[in-house]
């Protein structure tokens, strides 16, 4: 095996958090600024509109097409901005992909004018009524759109109804009634004061200089800023009371499964790795139980799989079948999860998910966003790892430690998306 | 074997044409862990009507069936490919569009083997009565996930209202009472016809000695009695220059209404140098007039009419080609309206600092996108199918300039080429 990626670890002295990897392969600099809030009805949406006005303009550049302009001339440099959500977790985030020059028929420092766009986007807002008024309307419509995707729809149904009443209901970009009742000022005070107050990291991934980036940002970014905020109180549930079964009817040609299970697990645990496994063995891959089982053997589905939340400790089956099919889905999908809790799986398909979960592994070291996700879910988690550090955990998963996930594993929710009754 | 080395990527291609016709490029990476290799047919959802190369008919097959085809080669003799390539510690995977079906793989250990076992699955077809009927269901499925996709249908819609004849008006999946005609019989004449070697190329990106692999690769593929019908015949019905229909509208349930508008090509050079000069000049017009940092879009954003995720491309291929550009808005008449009008002054002024800026976006995103293997295979492979080299990107934008994309503004941007879909909200 190769050598793997690793991030060097810098704190600049206003406590910013800065993770370098240096890294030859990529011929794009990737510069990723986070900012950690904790997901609560207060404040989530008014944290998720801060990002979107901070792109409609700043001192020196005063408009979203002054920036667009600007990230042309750096050779077409993308900076996006967005918002996720990792357990109860909200993060704003600010991603800037800029082509290293030494691909260009250019002698431009293209990564130090990239960082000064970031700075100026960051700490000089123009902030105006008017971007807020904008901006306030564009969140509104793009939480309603979520139903435009039924796939994506279904899913967040599900992760509603399953944990109503905790933060994880919140959806990442706020509430459309909270939304409503804010105002410029409001909004304004929280983005001074989560600039403020905030843990904020930075991620360097390329082919760089570490020295000079580290020094570039610690000079630059040089606002007032001290942590004081705790960013992840994500609360772990491991007992279900009684399984919701729930039915919701929409104009559609496909009805779409999604069980939700609390698995009680999170990256930090010592089960961790053994759930990666079970995961893979009941619905991660082509070989693995629920595409073999719905799909290959019953022609029921085209997509059948499983994946997991693992800053909250959620596992979720999926699949997409004919309104008719709903019982008959849902009893092989429990039956093969009855064959996982019992063990019931054979050495081969032990071996299929380990080789097929390194090749992800080894994999995602290849794509600068993807490296930065791993590392990011590690350091949010308070267990930051390495590939290389994964890749060992894994290899050292019992089929014992497996059934122990399956012990643990509970069904909490099963939301069917079905048709709408013709009158 | 042929090396082209290109000193702004700094990566280089080794090219060689197998003595049964395949086509062989090797991009060596250093530094990766990942190898990704991948095999594909230039046979597309378009390729419906062939004649056939053992009896000279002509015949016309089931929609959807090349992208079928695509599924029923995962099944072989011994059980399904996927778990071959999991055994390897690979993931196997393939995709179907207009114009070619590719099969592929990733896998960051046993890469020989894995390459061996791509060039085996696909070099090996099993269809039996059974396991054609079973695929039915699963695709029927896979038809429906689509037809719930707003932002799929209002896509599907447009070029339904562009084309009158033309194949690319058809899903690449077909519908379910299409698929369900398919028979084994029909499966086996288009891989006949359309899976031999020289129709195919295999492309692999990794850290590996071309000249060891390439050894083993023609070691495969001379073992292999494999036919080769130089003369692929496809027909094409006649298009008219004309679009069929100007306003297509559908309603499902969606947030607010999905838009999009297209504009018919009506110049089709037949493939090679003009064929990507056309491509890249339409690609820099568009972001003149409509790109991100176009005066027409800032003026749409803050007008309410567009959000952040407008976008617009071109579509050049061999016979048929169409601009595409749109997203969600609150009113779709309006946006229409007011795109003719921005159009009608921005073609007007086209302007040299304009053009320029767009011209270094494109230089960057083409060195960017060698950061993809997947990016960079599928365009490689996708050229080579027209005749061109993606290498020859770089030089080929220089013969652009502003007279160009005036010319190409007149020729395209015209009231009677321009289509719009519209899905409203139930």
């Amino acid at each position: 095996m190769k050598e793997m990626e690793t991030f060097q670890y810098y704190q600049t002295d206003n406590e910013l958090d800065l993770y370098i990897c240096k890294n030859k392969k990529f011929k794009t600099n990737l510069i990723q600024m986070i900012i950690l809030c904790q997901l609560n009805e207060e404040d989530a949406s008014s944290n998720a509109l801060i990002p979107f006005i901070l792109y409609r303009g700043s001192k020196n550049y005063p408009s979203s097409r002054a920036f667009k302009i600007e990230l042309e001339e750096l050779y077409g440099a993308e900076l996006s901005v967005s918002v996720w959500k990792r357990g109860e977790i909200q993060l704003l985030n600010f991603s800037l992909e800029i082509v290293n020059e030494k691909y260009l028929p250019t002698d431009e420092l293209l990564l130090e004018k990239g960082l000064a766009l970031l700075k100026d986007l960051l700490l000089n807002p123009l902030f105006t009524e008017e971007f807020f008024q904008q901006e306030k309307e564009f969140i509104i419509k793009e939480i309603k759109s979520i139903i435009n995707d039924k796939y994506s729809y279904s899913l967040n149904r599900c992760f509603q109804e399953m944990c109503a009443g905790e933060p994880f209901s919140i959806y990442k970009l706020g509430r459309i009634e909270d939304h409503e009742k804010l105002s410029r000022d409001q909004v304004f005070q929280q983005y001074q004061e989560v600039i403020k107050n905030n843990r904020i990291l930075f991620f360097v991934i390329g082919d760089v200089d570490e020295k000079r980036v580290y020094e570039k940002i610690n000079n630059s970014f040089n606002f007032r800023h001290q942590v004081v905020k705790d960013y992840n109180n994500t609360i772990i549930i491991n007992d279900v009371k009684g399984i919701k079964e729930l039915e919701e009817r929409l104009n559609v040609q496909q009805g779409k499964i999604v069980l939700g299970f609390r698995t009680g697990i999170t990256r930090k645990d010592d089960l961790y790795y053994p759930l990666l496994m079970y995961n893979g063995i009941l619905g991660a891959f082509p070989h693995s139980k629920l595409f073999q089982n719905v799909r290959e053997k019953e022609s029921l589905a085209y997509y059948a799989s499983s994946s997991l939340e693992s800053t909250k400790g959620l596992l979720l089956i999926t699949a997409g079948i004919d309104f008719a099919n709903y019982d008959k889905t849902r009893d092989i999908i429990l039956k093969e999860l009855e064959k996982m809790r019992q063990g019931d799986f054979t050495e081969e398909e032990f071996q299929w998910t380990m080789k097929s979960l390194i090749n992800s592994f080894e994999s995602t070291a290849d794509n600068n966003r993807g490296l930065l996700a791993h590392y990011l879910l590690g350091v949010i988690n308070h267990k930051t790892e390495t590939i290389k550090d994964s890749i060992d955990e894994l290899g050292k998963v019992k089929k014992e430690d497996i059934i122990r996930v399956g012990e643990k594993l509970q069904l909490d929710t099963i939301y069917f998306l079905n048709k709408k009754v013709t009158e | 074997m042929q090396k082209i080395y290109n000193d702004i990527i700094k990566e280089r291609i080794y090219l060689k044409k197998l003595a049964n016709g395949l086509t062989v490029m090797l991009m060596p990476r250093a530094n990766y862990n990942k190898f990704y290799g991948i095999f594909a047919t230039d046979y597309g959802s378009i390729d419906n009507k062939f004649v056939n190369p053992e009896t000279n008919e002509v015949v016309k097959v089931p929609d959807g069936i090349a992208h079928f085809l695509e599924h029923k080669l995962f099944e072989s003799e011994e059980g399904d490919v996927f778990s071959k390539f999991a055994r390897l510690g690979a993931s196997a995977n393939a995709f179907t569009n207009y114009n070619m079906t590719a099969y592929l793989f990733t896998t960051s250990s046993n890469f020989t083997e894995a390459t061996m076992s791509l060039l085996d699955f696909v070099q090996d077809p099993y269809f039996t009565d059974e396991n054609v009927e079973k695929e039915k269901g699963i695709i029927a499925q896979e038809i429906r996930m689509y037809d719930d996709e707003a932002n799929y249908q209002v896509y599907a819609n447009l070029l339904n209202g562009l084309y009158h004849h033309h194949p690319v008006k058809i899903d690449i999946a077909g519908t379910v009472e299409s698929i369900s005609k398919i028979s084994k019989e029909d499966l086996y004449l288009c891989y006949n016809t359309f899976y031999n070697p020289g129709n195919m190329i295999l492309f692999l990106t990794g850290d590996f000695n071309p000249v060891e692999i390439l050894e083993k690769i023609e070691e495969n593929q001379y073992r292999k009695e494999l036919v080769n019908y130089n003369n692929i015949k496809r027909i094409y019905p006649e298009e008219p220059a004309s679009i069929r229909e100007k306003v297509i509208v559908n309603k499902m349930d969606v947030s607010e209404p999905l838009f999009r508008l297209g504009i018919k090509e009506k110049n089709l050079p037949e493939k090679g140098k003009e064929l990507l000069k056309q491509e890249l000049g339409t690609g820099l017009l568009l972001d003149l007039l409509i790109g991100k940092s176009s005066i027409l879009y800032q003026d749409l954003y803050d007008q309410g009419l567009i959000d952040d995720y407008f976008s617009n491309y071109y579509v050049l291929e061999k016979g048929y080609g169409y601009v595409i550009m749109g997203g969600k808005t609150r009113d779709p008449e309006l946006l229409y309206k007011k795109l003719l009008d921005g159009f009608k002054i921005g073609g007007r002024t086209l302007k040299k600092e304009d053009f320029n800026r767009a011209y270094k976006r494109v230089l960057g995103e083409y060195v960017q996108s060698f950061n993809s293997f997947e990016a960079v295979a599928t365009e490689f492979i996708s050229y080579y199918f027209k005749d061109i080299s993606f290498f020859d990107i770089l030089d080929i934008i220089e013969e652009i300039d502003l007279d160009y994309l005036n010319k190409r503004y007149v020729e395209l941007f015209q009231e009677n080429n321009y289509v719009r879909s519209v899905i409203e909200k139930i």
